[in-house]
């Protein structure tokens, strides 16, 4: 039997090499969305960790237990280590990541001391860190080992703020007057060395010398000493483990998510710091995995389709062997079980060369930057897993199945019923038929409607981090569908129309291709939707990822309103001149040498001050926590980008009116609405004092007069989300006051603000911050427009989606220019008869080239036509609501949805380059006829 | 005597996969009377279906020349041996003579679109329905006909143009005996009606009796001619 599956095989191989085709991509699509997956999820939490890394400047994966130890019996450091060590153990053992250290604190409760050179009430702990000398810079002094102490007298370091703040020096002694021996003598240390921290990134340092304060450290074994013969009861301890976050993956996130809770539950004294991002990544990864789905679902439906067309027109072919095999006793389950071999080993060589092709797939994906656009990126994290295997042997099986389906259906058929079934029938495709086109086209316009009734209940699900419902995608592929099959029907009357309008007329060619197109639509109708669903799907990926790209970008521009938006490091000075009350001064930082450190990288700068907590007073009626913004007109406007054609009129405007009067304010329209104020009304507006603990204090109030209500201005964000107290997520307005930055400094004082700038051309934010850096430019927040993007370009679902919108649109071209190609030289032998006899009765070449085209015009170019009316069709309909999915927040920028002419373009002529080729090659194939022969063959 | 058709020293080779030259044709003169029913009698691969392309124009000779209607075809290019099959011919084949896509009706109008037939083109195509008895048939597609019925039709789309030669390739190869007489009987009532020429193959030897003409091919070469008194007509 396997002679005769090869023989099969080696008589039809260009069939069998698409149903290769096939499989292989099914098992690469299957094995590149395993592979991607667990890429994106372990991506996706790596940066969630770097991102908190650097959010708020504190190691992101820490494991940590505060306890105590009762000095009832002789302890020491190295037994209270034992019993740290023994919890880590405990947490390694189920957790994966590694331990990388661990800062441990211990300390005694001390009391107020008094020291040699005569200070009284300091008050000091006594503490031990281990390892300590291995993190610290000796600023004054000695080391502990080469102090010079008096007996009984042990030598401690202290931290340079202690020192500064109790004013103590190195070689003072200092007494613990209630820390007693068993003879009553009073602990004593002497300060040996002054230390801070080494200037250097030192994970070591969690909990940092300035935050543990007032206490001193001694040496291990005089640790030991005092907690065992002074009168203390128990030694407090903290421990900081620091896992490498790299080793928490997709995989085992759940799991270790799982043991911290049982950690936290069983331990009070055990706390992490990352349980939150990994309750969000929980929240992330459902979305991830849903988008995945959907948005390869429609080309794995496409592939299947592909799969089961060509083997069907295997078989078609192959139906005067079945009868034969019937006819000589083989019975319909060894024809079935002939099939399934084939189909087995087809499936088993996809499965082998799926796996490498999804593995090449998956990091193409991980390289898109956009739709079709690939960048240099690393993408090391996307790596072979072994789940792709069993994944490619499912696509392996379902492959199997659809190429076997047929032959069930076409073993069933007798002798005679397989010969009717090769001749052309007048008949409809089934959905056709029963009108599924249109039914299924009127329910997914109406899923459309419910959702779009829906979209901001979605969008709030969404902001909260619920997972999207998938069937908004799968509704936008049932349209796409439905509607592309609803133009074919509709192409199928026009042809029946133009047809009938010049039947009189039509010369031979003409004549005998809209016969041809009209009798075959049944057989024409597969590959029609193939080109269809290709090119509608194209169309409107590209579209979608160009408008979730540009809207990203769009309102990344916005809210950062300058290439760079930088805040120096600001000094606050509170001071209490002699019973007056506590007052306070900025330190402005050096402009001047910021102005002359990016002389090269920037054209304009300009400062901005920026207060979020403002308060703004009209008749009685008060509005808190307003954004208020005081900026140098001409330069703001210089410097600041704004989209057209968000407000009224041009923003220059509303910058000149208020350049032309000291105290007037630009506002915010949702602003002038809830005040009931209009342009020239006047507004108050106050801040409050900056020092801790005197906040609710207001410094002064500017009264301003209206002079312009815009509706978006840069950096101004309408709206913003927060969870009200019944914990549901809600929106909420923000307010902006625009006012002239002079008029602000000459109220408020001297007041911190951000620099904006705008940079030359060619140069990157990349390039300002290593100019910062090089000329030791402190700054405490850095923001960029390109750095922005950027990060949003990497995060995980919009590269999931760039990535996946292009392979799936790559597969679907090679599918389609396969099945196009297959559809149509198949078409033509099936036909050469037929053109023998057109050629025998006198057709010319041209003539049949003529059919041909027209043959072409009428289905295939219909359907493109079709499909690019569909696909754009889609994304108007469709574009919004999908594109809620990755930007469900109210915005200033409203949605756009981008129809991409060029990527149209582009994609149009892509299509039309495979389009030409194939009618190239159907064009020799026919030119090297014989006429003779085809009839001879015919004949046969 | 008129002839339509004249051939001096045709050789048909093909060659053959061993290096060697197979000659289908060799050195054949055949001379076919204008108005008469001509028939290439021979047994299968005695060159007979060969010697119809050549004669039609849809082969050409490897040497020799090929007179139609007076005009020595072995001269003309493709464009002037598509115009001939396209006015001067009509065909009829073995087996699968009609274009499946079509109906009779649609077949007899194809061949009238191809030869820009001037004059009403329903009533012509109504007409050879008519005269080869499928009036009552002629929306029906060619997979709903009978095998007789769609040698029928590719009668009357081969003389629906008027062509001055109707080549037939064993029209009666695929039928019972019946079926293939009255086929025969039809092309009889052409020739005497209208006085078409009609060149046809056949190895049926019970057909002979109704042909004017009768060529025996045997190994590429005519090994007799045999002309048939006839008085009848149908």
């Amino acid at each position: 039997m396997l002679r005769f599956i090869r023989h099969k095989i080696r008589n039809k191989k260009w069939l069998n090499m698409c149903l290769l085709i096939g499989t292989l991509l099914t098992a690469a699509v299957f094995s590149c969305m395993q592979c991607f997956k667990a890429g994106s999820l372990d991506r996706m939490i790596y940066t969630a960790f770097q991102a908190a890394g650097e959010e708020s400047g504190v190691f992101p994966a820490i494991l940590s237990r505060e306890g105590t130890v009762a000095l009832d019996t002789e302890e020491s450091v190295g037994s209270v280590n034992s019993e740290i060590d023994a919890y880590e153990n405990k947490w390694l053992e189920y957790l994966e990541p590694e331990k990388l250290l661990s800062q441990r604190i211990l300390h005694v409760t001390g009391c107020a001391v008094s020291t040699s050179l005569g200070a009284k009430n300091k008050y000091l702990d006594i503490g031990m860190i281990p390892d300590l000398e291995d993190h610290i810079d000796i600023v004054k002094g000695t080391s502990l080992s080469e102090a010079d102490c008096p007996e009984n007298v042990v030598p401690c370091y202290i931290d340079e703020r202690l020192y500064d703040r109790y004013g103590l020096v190195t070689g003072e002694i200092l007494s613990f007057n209630y820390c007693l021996n068993d003879k009553g003598e009073p602990l004593e240390a002497q300060v040996a060395g002054i230390i801070r921290a080494k200037d250097e990134p030192d994970n070591f340092w969690h909990v940092t010398l300035s935050e543990i304060d007032t206490t001193i450290y001694l040496g291990e074994s005089d640790f030991d000493h005092v907690i065992n013969h002074y009168s203390f009861e128990k030694v407090f301890y903290e421990d900081y483990m620091l896992l490498d976050y790299t080793g928490i993956t997709g995989k085992n996130a759940e799991d270790t998510m799982y043991y911290l809770e049982e950690f936290q539950k069983n331990d009070k004294s055990f706390s992490c710091n990352f349980m939150n991002i990994l309750q969000e990544f929980r929240q992330n990864k459902k979305s991830v995995i849903t988008i995945l789905l959907v948005l390869l679902l429609p080309v794995l439906v496409l592939l299947l389709l592909f799969i089961y067309m060509v083997s069907g027109q295997i078989l078609t072919m192959e139906q005067g062997e079945i009868a034969m095999l019937k006819s000589r006793g083989v019975n319909r389950k060894q024809v079935i079980k002939t099939y399934l071999i084939q189909s087995l080993i087809l499936s088993a060589f996809g499965v082998l060369l799926g796996l490498p092709v999804g593995y090449f797939l998956c990091k193409l994906a991980a390289s898109t930057d956009a739709f079709f656009v690939f960048a240099y990126k690393d993408v090391g994290i996307y790596r072979f897993t072994w789940e792709m295997i069993p994944f490619a042997v499912l696509a392996g099986l379902i492959s199997v199945l659809f190429m076997t389906i047929p032959v069930f259906k076409m073993s069933k058929l007798s002798i005679v019923e397989q010969k009717q079934a090769l001749v052309y029938k007048r008949e409809k495709v089934f959905w056709e038929k029963y009108f599924l086109d249109i039914i299924l086209l009127i329910l997914s316009l109406y899923l459309l409607y419910n959702y779009n009734n829906q979209k901001e209940a979605m969008a709030l699900a969404f902001i909260e981090g619920k997972s999207f419902d998938p069937l908004v995608f799968l509704d936008a592929s049932l349209f796409t569908l439905t509607l592309g099959l609803f133009f074919l029907r509709l192409s199928g009357y026009l042809v029946r129309l133009i047809f009938r309008l010049g039947k009189k007329r039509w010369k031979p060619a003409m004549y005998a291709s809209f016969l041809q197109i009209q009798r075959t639509a049944k057989k024409q109708g597969f590959i029609s939707v193939f080109l269809v669903m290709t090119i509608a799907m194209g169309i409107f990926y590209s579209n979608l990822a160009s408008t979730i790209n540009q809207n990203h970008e769009e309102r990344i521009t916005y809210n950062v309103g300058a290439d760079v938006r930088m805040m120096q490091d600001w000094n606050l000075s509170v001071y209490r001149p002699a019973q007056e009350v506590w007052t306070w001064a900025y330190k402005e930082p050096d402009v001047e040498k910021l102005n002359m450190a990016l002389s090269d990288e920037v054209c304009s700068m300009t400062k901005v001050i920026e207060d979020r907590e403002t308060t703004v007073k009209v008749r009685g009626k008060k509005i808190e926590n307003c954004y208020l913004m005081g900026i140098n007109t001409k330069e703001f406007g210089e410097t600041a980008y704004l989209k057209d054609g968000l407000n009224d009129s041009h923003w220059y405007n509303a910058l000149n009116s208020i350049s032309q009067t000291k105290n007037g304010v630009i506002i915010s329209r949702n602003m002038a609405e809830e005040f009931e104020i209009e342009i020239g009304d006047q507004i108050s507006f106050s801040r409050y004092n900056p020092i801790p603990g005197f906040d609710d204090e207001e410094i002064a109030n500017v009264i301003g007069k209206v002079s312009a209500i815009v509706d978006a201005f840069p950096g101004y964000e309408r709206y913003s989300y927060v969870y009200n107290e019944d914990g549901e997520m809600t929106e909420q307005e923000n307010y902006l006051v625009v006012a002239n930055y002079t008029t602000l400094v000459d109220t408020f004082g001297m007041t911190p603000y951000s620099i904006w700038m705008r940079l030359k051309d060619g140069v990157s934010a990349e390039e300002v911050y290593d100019r910062l850096d090089q000329n030791g430019i402190g700054y405490s927040e850095f923001d960029s427009i390109s750095g922005s993007i950027e990060e949003m370009k990497n995060s995980s679902i919009i590269q999931i989606t760039n990535g996946m919108l292009t392979v799936s649109f790559l597969i679907s071209i090679l599918v389609c220019t396969v099945g196009f190609l297959i559809y149509w030289i198949l078409s033509i032998r099936q036909r050469e008869l037929l053109f023998g006899i057109y050629r025998a009765m006198g057709m010319s070449m041209g003539e049949v080239n003529r059919m041909l085209v027209n043959e072409h015009i009428y289905s295939s170019f219909l359907a493109l036509l079709s499909g690019a009316v569909t696909g754009v069709l889609t994304t108007v309909l469709f574009g919004k609501l999908l594109a809620l999915v990755y930007l469900p927040q109210k915005h200033n920028v409203p949605l756009t949805v981008f129809v991409d002419k060029k990527d149209v373009l582009v994609l149009f002529g892509i299509i039309l380059a495979v389009f030409l080729f194939c009618l190239m090659i159907l064009r020799k194939l026919i030119a090297s006829l014989k006429i003779a022969q085809a009839l001879k063959m015919g004949e046969d | 005597m008129e002839y339509m058709i004249r051939t001096k020293d045709i050789i048909k080779s093909f060659p053959m996969g061993n290096g060697e030259t197979f000659y289908a044709l060799k050195g054949l003169n055949v001379d076919i009377p204008k108005g008469k029913l001509s028939v290439l009698k021979g047994r299968s691969g005695s060159g007979k279906t060969t010697l119809l392309n050549v004669l039609s124009g849809l082969d050409e000779a490897t040497k020799g020349t090929v007179w139609f209607d007076g005009q020595d075809i072995s001269e003309f290019g493709n464009k002037e041996l598509e115009r001939m099959r396209r006015y001067e011919i009509g065909f009829v084949f073995q087996s699968v003579a009609l274009i499946p896509i079509m109906s009779a009706y649609e077949n007899v109008d194809f061949s009238l679109r191809l030869s820009d037939y001037p004059e009403n083109r329903d009533s012509r195509i109504r007409e050879v329905l008519q005269y080869v008895g499928m009036t009552e048939r002629m929306n029906h597609m060619v997979h709903q006909m009978s095998g007789g019925e769609q040698q029928r039709v590719a009668i009357a789309r081969a003389v629906a143009h008027k062509p001055k030669v109707i080549f037939a390739d064993e029209p009666t190869g695929a039928l019972d005996t019946s079926a293939g007489i009255s086929v025969m009987k039809l092309f009889r009532t052409l020739v005497e009606r209208e006085h078409t020429t009609i060149v046809m193959t056949t190895h049926d030897t019970g057909l002979m009796g109704l042909a004017d003409y009768v060529f025996e091919l045997e190994d590429g070469e005519i090994i007799g001619t045999k002309r048939n008194e006839r008085t009848e007509s149908f």
